[in-house]
């Protein structure tokens, strides 16, 4: 057989031009993606991985929604100078509650994927609204917004429904009292809330800083 | 530990991959080298497109051969070589983990003697090195400038001043080491509600008048200083840093010193947090600036 | 029948074809207006004045979606129609949905853009339109199909011309990886959670993001280059073969590259390794059509001189060449671990989408909107000044990230004699001012390079109307029998 004269075919033949790019091209994900979604590595959590709590979730969806995830990463590679920066490497279980992932692409600013607890709330508030007045060579933008707004609360259980219905472990009881757990807040406390629960869903084992020995 | 599918999935994906990248190799091969002579392109006359749209005979180069040649030699050696193919680990048995592993086991060959040393040092031997003294600067600029500022002087009127003789939580060399290691979270509730407005009035102006060393007995914030503030900060004001409690008599204030700024502080209260970092430095690391704040 | 024939003269369908060009010009100022203001963000970052919809995080997918569905999109749907209308030597099938199309395409990202603005965002790069557009984007994208292969369909010429197999695998292959990468859950109007979760999530994703990038500027230009190079040369494309051995290596190699921008990442070690031994695999087939194109021209060099149209698209199979060379390089676990999550992407990712998209586009649009009205164009010296823009645009914005990224990805790396990082992250990050202030202005003098474009065509075309273009007679010997 000859690849000209089977190609002659396709090109002479709309159908079977159409059918051909179809199965050439869906290899590449046969082999790469669909084992992903059914390998269970990446589909267990680590031990101390839990679900986000109602407020950390609008935090969340606040971080989606004014595209943090352009400047900032939240993956930190297993290379010795990250994880000398940003703490221990992200591990795949760290991530099964993420939807959407938000490892980012670009580090305009640095890494958050261990920011949990890194600074205070207070510090966090000020720098959300006016970044400068606690960096000042920072070129973040200011997100005064977030401090005047208040938080919906009308969308909250639908959304931890949803959650729960793709395997999040949510209890009737969270979701009956998630809109209590927002009412009176503003935008900002949700955020600060997602921010200071970042990365501590992983403990490092006994042994030095980044150890990896698994 | 590399992370491998299941022995389904490794099949799988073994399978596709070799089939598919020998199928590559029939298409470039049986174009580059057509057995028989009746593979010529077009027999007899060369289709034409709009006009004057045709497709050229000439052969392919024999250099983009080699060229998508050795990308697939060294696509084979490569998964060999690496996990790629299914569950097989590769010759090498590498994997992130394992590298970092030795990366660390190399980091550690180089450093640790010396990171060891800083541990055992003598804090005054330490603050005498200037090298020592400059990485000491670059980690207090990597963790503590956000809050306290590049120069260390404190901002926002929320994150102290750590260059002034002044301390929250206790100046001696433990103290700091502390307050690093583990955080420190202080707790001054707000009084608005058991003072009320006059009486938050009062004690502000009391409290002002002890930081001018003017506060007299019969001051009329001085009772109640003396029943809701004194726990803390004592009766002379001069505060108490295991609790994180400020000196009141002195010029110093944390979060502002007008009669406005101390309102605000006793009707709201203050919770000023300092995160822990003992998981994010090694001992060095926090011994390095524990000398650079002690000087 | 062939009296009926000749009674009714049928048209190509190219005033469909002279909209979207306008439409996707219209979209080349905006969003490349969009990239420039959030450039300038990085170097005054109040310049948002506290207004969210001005905010970096939310323009900066503005700029994106605009460039690739607005400009890109549009273009290729202009040329593939024009193409597939002459290559298969019929007018459009379903000329209404394809008006249909025109419009509601420029309807779909005009609205998805404001949403972005709004705050509407999955996060999922290129994909980041929320549910209700992701729906109608497949429906205007099936649209698509129906009125491109429809045409294939009753094509009066046998063989199917190469710029098709390109511009199908585009529609083919866009579709599978949108409706894949967007699976989602619905929450409210506004808001939906993919079905896939972290790791998973990642990979789904790089998978369609790097093949978006794959089969729509990639995969569609080359369309784009197979049809308007050698039409406009006057040469035969210079060798059928490559062409073959090129598009099925090509589909088949690119979309197992994804995976190389999750190198280290948390994802498995195997899916990565075979991400990038591809992606060097894939080099072959990029280059292939490279060498199909030089040597297309080769022969008419002379033409270069005198024809602006021309030098556009020589000029971006340069930069095409540069990209396809850079991509593989960066795919390659050691230089990755420098070049990620650096500026050093996004000069690849410019090399990619000024030199060779916007530069063979404007190229095409030059050779296209005169013959639709049938005229010169207005002013060839204009053209000719906005080649030179273009070209020094495009070099400047990446040498410029390049020098960023590069030295990004070395300090972020670098370990001083103590063991200690060397540089703290605002440092390093501070240190960028003077890269980023010059790629605003590579950005500014590329914009300015689109608006004189966008002047020429308007004085070209300005109260004329399109020509109407019968289809020639075909050759028996090809006909469909």
């Amino acid at each position: 057989m000859n690849a000209l004269k089977l190609h002659k075919k396709l090109e002479e033949n709309n159908a079977l031009l159409i059918f051909g790019i179809l199965l050439v091209s869906s290899l590449g994900g046969l082999v790469q993606v669909l084992p992903s979604v059914y390998q269970e590595s990446l589909r267990t959590p680590e031990a101390n991985t839990r679900p986000y709590s109602a407020l950390e979730l609008a935090g969340r969806d606040i971080y989606i929604s004014e595209g943090c995830s352009t400047c900032h990463s939240q993956q930190i590679r297993s290379l010795v100078a990250e994880v000398e920066r940003y703490g221990p490497y992200s591990r795949a279980g760290e991530f099964v509650y993420d939807r959407p992932f938000l490892w980012g692409s670009k580090r305009t600013g640095p890494d958050l994927h261990r920011v949990g607890g890194k600074y205070s709330d207070d510090w966090h508030r000020i720098h959300l609204v006016d970044p400068r007045s606690v960096v000042p060579t920072s070129i973040m933008p200011g997100y005064p917004w977030l401090a005047e707004k208040d938080l919906r609360s009308d969308d909250i259980q639908a959304k931890l429904r949803g959650l729960r219905s793709l395997g999040h472990p949510y209890s009737d009881e969270e979701i009956e009292n998630a809109p209590a757990q927002l009412e009176g807040r503003k935008q900002i406390d949700a955020l600060i809330a997602y921010l200071q629960m970042l990365g501590t869903g992983f403990v490092e084992p006994e042994s030095g800083a980044g150890d990896s020995s698994e | 530990m590399a992370d491998l599918p299941n022995t389904f999935w490794s099949g799988w994906i073994a399978v596709i991959t070799i089939v598919s990248l020998l199928g590559l190799v029939w298409l470039v091969f049986t174009i580059y080298f057509p057995r028989g002579k009746a593979d010529q392109e077009h027999q007899g006359p060369e289709p034409t497109w709009d006009d004057n749209l045709r497709e050229g005979s000439n052969a392919p180069p024999l250099w983009w051969f080699w060229m998508i040649f050795s990308a697939m030699v060294f696509s084979v050696i490569y998964l060999m070589l690496f996990p790629g193919v299914g569950a097989f680990s590769g010759a090498l048995n590498w994997s992130q983990g394992s590298r970092l592993a030795e990366s660390f086991d190399d980091f550690r060959a180089e450093y640790q003697a010396s990171r060891a040393a800083i541990v055992d040092a003598g804090l005054t031997e330490l603050q005498d090195d200037t090298v020592l003294m400059e990485t000491a600067e670059k980690l207090f600029s990597r963790n503590c400038a956000a809050c306290h500022g590049v120069d260390g002087r404190g901002q926002a009127s929320l994150f102290p001043n750590l260059m002034d003789i002044d301390w929250q939580w206790g100046g001696s060399p433990d103290q700091i080491e502390q307050t690093i290691r583990h955080g420190r979270s202080a707790m001054m509730p707000p009084w608005q509600a058991s003072l009320g407005d006059d009486g938050v009035a009062q004690v502000a102006a009391y409290v002002k008048a002890l930081s001018a060393g003017e506060a007299a007995e019969g001051h009329p914030g001085a009772t109640q200083y003396g029943s809701f503030c004194v726990a803390c900060h004592g009766p002379d004001g001069t505060g108490n840093p295991i609790l994180g409690a400020p000196n009141l008599s002195d010029s110093t204030w944390l979060y502002g010193g007008s009669i406005e700024a101390i309102t605000e502080t006793l009707n709201n209260g203050r919770q000023g947090v300092m995160p822990a970092f003992g998981e994010r430095l090694d001992d060095a690391q926090i011994k390095l600036l524990v000398a650079y704040l002690a000087r | 029948m062939s009296s009926e024939m000749t009674t009714q003269p049928q048209y190509y369908h190219d005033e469909i074809v002279k909209r979207l060009v306008q439409f996707s010009v219209a979209w080349a100022v905006l969003a490349m207006a969009a990239g420039v203001f959030v450039a300038a963000e990085l170097l005054w970052p109040t310049l948002d004045m506290g207004q969210p919809w001005l905010s970096f995080g939310r323009l900066r997918p503005l700029h994106t979606n605009g460039i690739i569905f607005g400009f890109g999109v549009s273009a290729l749907m202009a040329t593939a129609f024009y193409s597939v209308q002459r290559t298969s030597h019929v007018p459009l099938f379903a000329p209404k949905l394809a008006w249909f199309l025109c419009y509601a395409w420029q309807l779909l990202v005009l609205s998805g853009g404001l949403s972005l603005l709004a705050g509407m965002n999955t996060t999922k790069e290129y994909a980041e339109l929320e549910w209700p557009f992701d729906i109608a984007i497949a429906l205007l994208w099936v649209s698509f199909g129906i009125v491109f292969f429809g045409t294939i369909s009753r094509r009066k010429i046998r063989p199917i011309y190469i710029s098709n197999w390109f511009y199908g695998a585009l529609i083919i292959v866009i579709a599978m990886l949108h409706i894949v990468n967007n699976l989602e859950l619905p929450v409210t109007w506004t808001k939906s959670y993919s079905l896939y979760a972290g790791a998973q999530d990642a990979i789904v994703q790089w998978w369609y993001g790097h093949n978006a990038v794959g089969f729509l500027l990639t995969g569609g230009f080359l369309g784009m280059l197979y049809y308007f190079l050698p039409k406009h040369a006057g040469r035969p494309i210079w060798s059928y073969k490559l062409s073959v051995v090129a598009f099925w290596a090509f589909t088949y190699s690119y979309i197992w590259a994804g995976p190389h921008h999750l190198h280290y990442n948390a994802i498995p070690e195997w899916v990565q390794s075979l991400g990038m031994v591809m992606s060097l695999v894939l080099l072959a087939p990029s280059w292939a059509t490279l060498i199909n194109g030089v040597m297309t021209v080769s022969s008419a060099w002379e033409k270069l001189k005198t024809d602006p149209a021309l030098k556009f698209i020589v000029l971006s199979l340069a930069f095409y060449g540069l990209a396809t060379f850079e991509g593989p390089m960066m795919a390659i676990r050691s230089v990755n671990v420098v070049s990620h999550f650096t500026d050093w992407t996004i000069g690849h990712v410019h090399s990619g989408a000024l030199g060779w998209n916007a530069m063979i586009t404007y190229g095409t649009f030059y050779y296209l909107m005169p013959r639709l009205v049938g005229t010169e164009l207005y002013s060839k010296r204009l053209a000719n000044v906005h080649f030179w823009l273009a070209l020094a645009g495009t070099m400047l914005y990446i040498i410029a990230m390049w020098a960023a990224g590069v030295s990004q990805g070395l300090l972020w790396l670098s370990l001083d004699e103590t063991g200690e990082l060397a540089f703290g992250f605002r440092d390093i990050m501070s240190s960028m001012a003077p890269y980023y202030g010059l790629r605003l202005l590579a950005g500014l003098i590329f914009l300015g390079g689109t608006l004189l474009m966008a002047y020429n065509f308007y004085m070209t075309t300005r109260s004329r109307k399109t020509v109407k273009v019968e289809p020639p007679v075909v050759d028996p010997a090809f006909g469909v029998v």
